[in-house]
């Protein structure tokens, strides 16, 4: 299932706050679409040590669509590769 | 697997990277308090004057190049996910040779002790060297360029054309050269410090950190996409001419002229920072913008004092216009960016580094992370920011009026920067706080995996 977050705008460090926090909450098959405005780097490194694995698209109105899954959930992970190829169309 | 590969924790600086340029800049500002303190009115006399010529390094290089540097070292990976190598030896050297350094030649300056001009060409030239090819690798590894990192590499162009300029004209303190020389070099050293190093540096970081920071709309695209490298072009074409009228090759005027297009160029960044500060979207009280309001309105207010030159001069004399126009640029704009920069970068980079650690012995939430406000709280900015502005004002009145004002100056730069490091410390000891509560949980947490492995190990036994 795919949870939407919105945190253009917000003054750092709230959206990595956010994200960080939302990201918690995602079971198997679970992941999390981030909308983000600037490509957030300090975020990538604590997602992994977190045990989440991400990939992250350039583009789009915002400018930066951010997915994140647990490290461990393929199911997730399949379904992340299809929801990008279908952003990439 | 479609992640990608990111900084780890052990490839991010450590917090001992920026921390130690932070706290060790007030007290070269505090030091400068002194010098006016001592010599009163003799400091602002004239920009030759060996007393302004040292207030001005212990700001510009003491101050400014110090939060500089160590700011970039860890902006790099935030801004740009490319760190400096060897980060700690990196910054442990350039710290030690720039502090030094600025030492050396504030005493060369004061005392006229041409060995330790020497020695401070010496630890300076190395300092810069190391930070310039360090900065330069990990710009080179960046692997997504941005309008961040384009400012951020023009800047340190910049900086090393101000460098150069800067030891060939302490070298003339050991070996002179005539007088027309020197102050082509000296105008030219002031522009690419001022204009080049600092202005584009502010400008690179500005169009990320503004809109960041301080809830703004984003910056016009044409600005953020041409102006840092047009600016960067025309600095060096301004270069040029100066050169070539230096050997009587060219009129002045073409050298103005140019200047006069590049100083219309910095206005515009400093109308739309004051712009898109109005059209900002929390209309929270925020100290930091505060400091960039200042910033901007001395940057107009420099432009101001260099076109209708002779008008000043005739109101207020050529010597303190010249002054004026020095302290609008260095300590009205750069030091009242960078001061309110700090309140923002130094709560940010402790959120950071505690965040990541935490994650990465503990898990998420397991300890609760400050907020920034919580690092360094907005009363404690406040109060040293009602200090600068009185730093500002006898400024003013002290290059009008040195007889009367110059040591009040002096008695307000200590305070203000006084009360910088104290506001400084109650972060840093903050984030030590909440650092030794993650170890001690962290601590904990492996003693009892350890003594469950002995439990597991010994319930093994039992039965087999």
């Amino acid at each position: 299932m795919e949870f939407r977050l919105d945190v253009c705008g917000l003054p750092a460090p709230e959206p990595m706050e956010l994200i960080l926090g939302a990201v918690q909450g995602l079971k198997e098959g679970d992941y999390l679409k981030a909308i983000h405005n600037r490509e957030p780097f300090p975020l990538y490194s604590m997602l992994n040590d977190d045990g989440f694995f991400y990939h992250t698209i350039v583009g789009g109105k915002a400018g930066f669509l951010i997915f994140i899954w647990r490290s461990d959930d393929a199911k997730a992970e399949l379904a992340v590769e299809a929801r990008i190829e279908q952003e990439s169309q | 697997m479609i992640g990608q590969a990111s900084l780890s924790l052990d490839q991010a600086p450590p917090i001992s990277v920026p921390f130690r340029f932070f706290l060790t800049a007030p007290l070269f500002i505090f030091c400068a308090g002194l010098l006016l303190l001592i010599y009163g009115q003799d400091a602002l006399v004239s920009r030759w004057s060996p007393v302004t010529l040292a207030l001005t390094h212990l700001i510009t290089l003491g101050f400014l190049a110090s939060v500089m540097c160590g700011a970039v070292m860890q902006i790099l990976p935030v801004l740009a996910g490319s760190a400096v190598p060897a980060s700690l030896w990196v910054s442990r050297a350039v710290h030690l040779l720039l502090t030094a350094g600025v030492i050396l030649l504030v005493s060369a300056f004061l005392f006229s002790l041409s060995p330790w001009m020497g020695l401070a060409m010496l630890s300076l030239g190395s300092a810069f060297s190391i930070f310039v090819v360090a900065v330069a690798i990990a710009l080179w590894r960046v692997k997504i360029t941005n309008e961040t990192v384009i400012g951020i590499s023009v800047a340190i162009a910049a900086l090393s054309i101000t460098v150069v300029l800067g030891l060939i004209l302490a070298g003339s303190f050991i070996w002179p050269i005539g007088y027309g020389y020197i102050h082509t070099l000296t105008d030219s050293h002031m522009g690419w410090g001022v204009l080049g190093w600092i202005g584009l540096l502010v400008m690179g970081v500005a169009y990320q950190v503004v809109p960041m920071f301080q809830m703004t709309p984003e910056y016009p695209v044409w600005m953020v996409k041409y102006l840092t490298r047009s600016l960067f072009a025309a600095c060096l074409l301004w270069g040029l001419l100066t050169i070539t009228h230096s050997f009587s090759l060219i009129s002045p005027l073409w050298a103005d002229c140019w200047l006069l297009l590049m100083a219309l160029g910095y206005l515009s960044f400093a109308v739309m920072t004051l712009s898109v500060q109005k059209r900002r979207r929390r209309r929270l009280p925020d100290v930091t913008l505060k400091f960039w309001r200042i910033g901007m309105f001395s940057q107009i207010a420099a432009f101001v004092l260099w076109l209708w030159g002779p008008f000043w001069a005739e109101v207020i004399g050529e010597q303190a216009r010249l002054l004026l126009l020095g302290g609008c640029l260095i300590i009205g704009f750069a030091l009242s960016v960078i001061n309110g920069m700090l309140y923002k970068i130094l709560p940010f980079l402790s959120w950071f580094h505690l965040q990541h650690r935490s994650i990465a012995l503990l898990g998420f939430g397991c300890v609760k992370i400050p907020n920034m406000k919580e690092f360094l709280p907005d009363r404690l900015a406040k109060q040293q920011y009602i200090f600068h502005l009185l730093v500002l004002t006898l400024f003013v009145m002290a290059v009008l009026l040195p007889e009367f004002f110059s040591r009040p100056l002096g008695l307000a730069v200590c305070l203000s920067s006084l009360l910088l490091e104290y506001n400084l410390i109650q972060a840093v000891v903050r984030y030590q706080k909440i650092n030794s509560e993650i170890s001690t949980k962290s601590n904990a947490k492996d003693e009892m995996s350890i003594a469950e492995m002995s439990r597991m190990r010994g319930m093994n036994g039992t039965s087999a």
